[in-house]
């Protein structure tokens, strides 16, 4: 019973009793994240492009790093050393097309993915023979310290505002989503064929929820009027019925959902009068959201820690995604990275070069790699320890889905907030040091029910 | 796309005339991986404005030709002439540059982009402006992408696909993706436009739509055609001259009729006694 207690409740009170701590936790892993999505970005560059897992991505991490520290020792100017690294990863791309993917046109995807293994292992020697094998520290000149803001006390009124608000954004989110589904599933199926009453899945979590909630009543009266107030078991049974309260609540607010999501998607076929603009609920939703977050920023501005260097981080990460997902959705180039991805030989008959596709995506996965390398780097000084960091994006990968750049930093997001709570909340309960493998076990448990990650796109099987 | 419509002829009238200027021509082409020998010495021409059937038994070397006037394979011998230039072989770029647009037997699409991006890929060597200017959604490069989207709206139309322009390709189903196909492929503004079995694995409707949209291609694009297919009626029904390989090798080449009543095509096909 001390156990469940410990794994069950007391995390839900400490975070309670200190909500302040709680964020700095929270904003501490969003930010450690999105250094994990950093590196997952270079994976998924060129899983798009070219249906290759690269294997060699860590080890470009490694590369650019080293290159960056190998020039700066020898006198040049930050900011130059970075140019110049940068022109190093094109030029890396333009002889790994050349020498490697020349060769590898409409060869089985295996056999490039071995092909980067070899590049591995080439990559990872070439680099420590051109700049030595020590451990070098990369100054770039953002402190690694927590950023100085005075501390004024947050009220209790302002977190739950936020928490209102974020639910809000929830259900606005959710109903979009339901609208769209509905939508998609009217065109294809006709209108009978959105249900908006809860599956076989969601009756049976009303069930059990049912279940829980009435289980504190199991003694014939309230459990904690009986075993009193402060008995671990009680409260064992109370925080039980309210998540069975929680659990019937979430399956009515998805049929709730659902429901006007259908409505909505009718409507938009023209089969129902307009009183309610589909756009009311992304209004309602982005408010809701951007009062969520200023929320957040007014917490942050009233005294919770944050570290200047993983902000800079995140800063940098931003700027990259949105620049990639342009790229890839809106330009002729990236229609032509996805086209090269799904069928080499179709895309060599509309004309669509091969090589330059090529070329263009390992050099944007090199800059990546550049950028993560700056900032891992500057993190935890340039070794060989730096190409493992690779091994920590592949559940971010399996969580985000390999071919989704949005994907991969929701991914880092998730990962990295869920491990530094896991580990500040459950640590201790579990045995502590659960950071190492919280995110493999986070990442194992979406490969069964999600294997195409978050936002992948779906697996489709004709048979 | 071109707008002087030029009339059909009938097969008879073609025939009679000899047919327009040769498009492209294929002279002394032998084409070997190892030892098997898929295309040995085979010459033909493709005259403008016709539709030219390839036919022949399996592993005939069919499908090789074609990969060979696209520059997918590059043949040991032989040139290619092509709008009057000479080639040792070509390459697939050039060939698409030139004006030169395929299908495949086993349809090669971009299975996880939309029946609309998967037509847009088509205008890639059309588009102009940089990288940047696309990503900014720069003036010209807005307008540009607009010009090339109605181009692109026009084939949806055309071959009856608007109901499916937002879908990811691999759901649709088969006879679908052969009719993207050949969106794909006109959306290149091609010259010649190379159909390897456009009617493969489809129902007796879907061949007459899959016929009857060759047929207007060929009349009001004033696009020329080189066609594999295995169904004998669409042949003749279609295809103004046609070749016959076999083995790798010619043995036969005219109009319908004449390939029709030729003893070695019907040797090649039925078997022979000796």
């Amino acid at each position: 019973m001390d156990f469940l207690f410990s794994i069950l409740i007391e995390p839900w009170i400490t975070i309670l009793t200190a909500p302040l701590f709680f964020g700095e936790v929270v904003i501490g892993g969003i930010l450690s994240g999105v250094m994990y999505s950093l590196v997952a970005l270079g994976f998924v560059l060129i899983y798009k492009a070219s249906g290759v897992f690269n294997f060699a991505q860590g080890v470009m991490v490694l590369f650019a790093a080293l290159s960056l520290v190998g020039l700066m020792e020898r006198g040049v100017p930050l900011l130059l050393a970075i140019v110049l690294t940068g022109l190093i990863m094109l030029a890396l791309a333009l002889v790994i097309e050349r020498v490697i993917l020349r060769y590898m046109v409409n060869q089985e995807q295996i056999i490039l993915f071995m092909a980067t293994i070899g590049l591995t292992f080439f990559l990872e020697g070439f680099g420590e023979t051109l700049w030595g094998s020590n451990v070098k520290a990369l100054d770039i000149g953002i402190p690694d310290a927590p950023l100085n803001i005075t501390k004024v006390t947050v009220g209790t009124p302002l977190l739950a505002a936020v928490f209102v608000t974020a639910a809000v954004a929830s259900l606005a989110i959710l109903v979009i989503w339901r609208a769209r589904a509905a939508r998609r599933a009217i065109d294809e199926l006709g209108d009978s064929a959105v249900s908006v009453l809860p599956g076989p899945a969601g009756l049976a979590t009303a069930v059990l929820g049912l279940v829980f909630f009435l289980a504190r009543f199991a003694f014939g009266a309230d459990a904690a009027f009986i075993l009193g107030k402060s008995s671990k078991t009680a409260m064992l049974l109370a925080s039980l019925s309210w998540t069975g309260l929680a659990m019937v609540l979430g399956v009515v607010l998805f049929s709730l959902a659902a429901w006007l999501g259908r409505r909505q998607a009718l409507r938009d076929a023209g089969a129902l009068p307009p009183p309610l603009h589909y756009g009311w609920f992304i209004a309602l939703g982005t408010v809701s959201t951007l009062a969520a977050a200023a929320g957040v920023v007014w917490a942050v501005r009233s005294g919770i820690l944050i570290n200047s260097f993983e902000l800079f981080a995140a800063g940098m990460a931003a700027f990259l995604v949105i620049v990639l997902a342009v790229f890839f959705q809106k330009t002729r180039v990236g229609r032509a990275l996805r086209a090269v991805a799904d069928d080499h030989a179709a895309a060599l008959s509309v004309g669509i070069s091969l090589r330059g596709i090529w070329v263009i995506v390992w050099a944007v996965a090199g800059l990546v790699a550049l950028a993560a390398g700056i900032i891992w780097g500057g993190k935890s000084g340039v070794q060989f320890s730096l190409s493992l960091i690779a091994l920590k994006a592949l559940p971010v990968l399996i969580l985000g889905g390999f071919t989704s750049v949005p994907g991969a930093i929701v991914g880092g997001l998730i990962i990295g907030v869920g491990e530094k709570v896991a580990e500040v909340y459950w640590g201790s309960a579990l045995g502590g040091a659960i950071e190492n493998w919280f995110a493999y076990m986070l990442a194992l448990v979406f490969l069964l029910f999600r294997p195409q990650g978050l936002f992948g796109e779906k697996i489709i099987e004709r048979v | 796309m071109k707008a002087d419509v030029e009339p059909r002829d009938s097969v008879a009238e073609r025939a009679a005339k000899g047919g327009g200027e040769v498009l492209l021509s294929v002279d002394n082409v032998s084409l070997a991986f190892g030892g098997v020998r898929a295309l040995r010495d085979v010459s033909f021409d493709i005259r403008k404005g016709e539709v030219r059937a390839i036919i022949g038994p399996n592993g005939a070397g069919k499908t090789s030709m074609l990969n060979v006037i696209n520059g997918f394979y590059h043949p040991q011998q032989g040139v290619i002439t092509f709008k009057g230039k000479r080639r040792h072989d070509m390459r697939p770029y050039i060939a698409a540059s030139q004006g030169i647009a395929r299908t495949f037997q086993n349809v090669a699409l971009f299975k996880g982009m939309s029946t609309l991006d998967n037509i847009m890929t088509g205008r890639t060597l059309k588009m102009r402006r940089g990288l940047l200017a696309h990503m900014l959604h720069w003036g010209p490069a807005q307008r540009e992408e607009i010009k090339h989207r109605e181009v692109v709206e026009r084939i949806i139309d055309f071959l009856e696909i608007a109901h499916i322009r937002k879908v990811p390709v691999g759901k649709l189903p088969y006879g679908l993706q052969k009719r993207v196909e050949l969106g794909r492929a006109l959306a290149m503004d091609p010259e010649l436009l190379l159909l390897d079995e456009p009617m493969a694995g489809m129902n007796l409707e879907e061949k007459q739509d899959m016929s009857r949209f060759i047929l207007t291609v060929k009349d009001t694009f004033n696009t020329t055609i080189a066609l594999i297919e295995h169904d004998m009626s669409v042949v003749m029904d279609l295809s103004d001259r046609v070749v016959v390989l076999n083995y790798g090798a010619k043995i036969a080449d005219g109009s319908p009729a004449e390939v029709q009543t030729n003893q070695a095509v019907i040797e090649a096909y039925l078997g022979v006694s000796h």
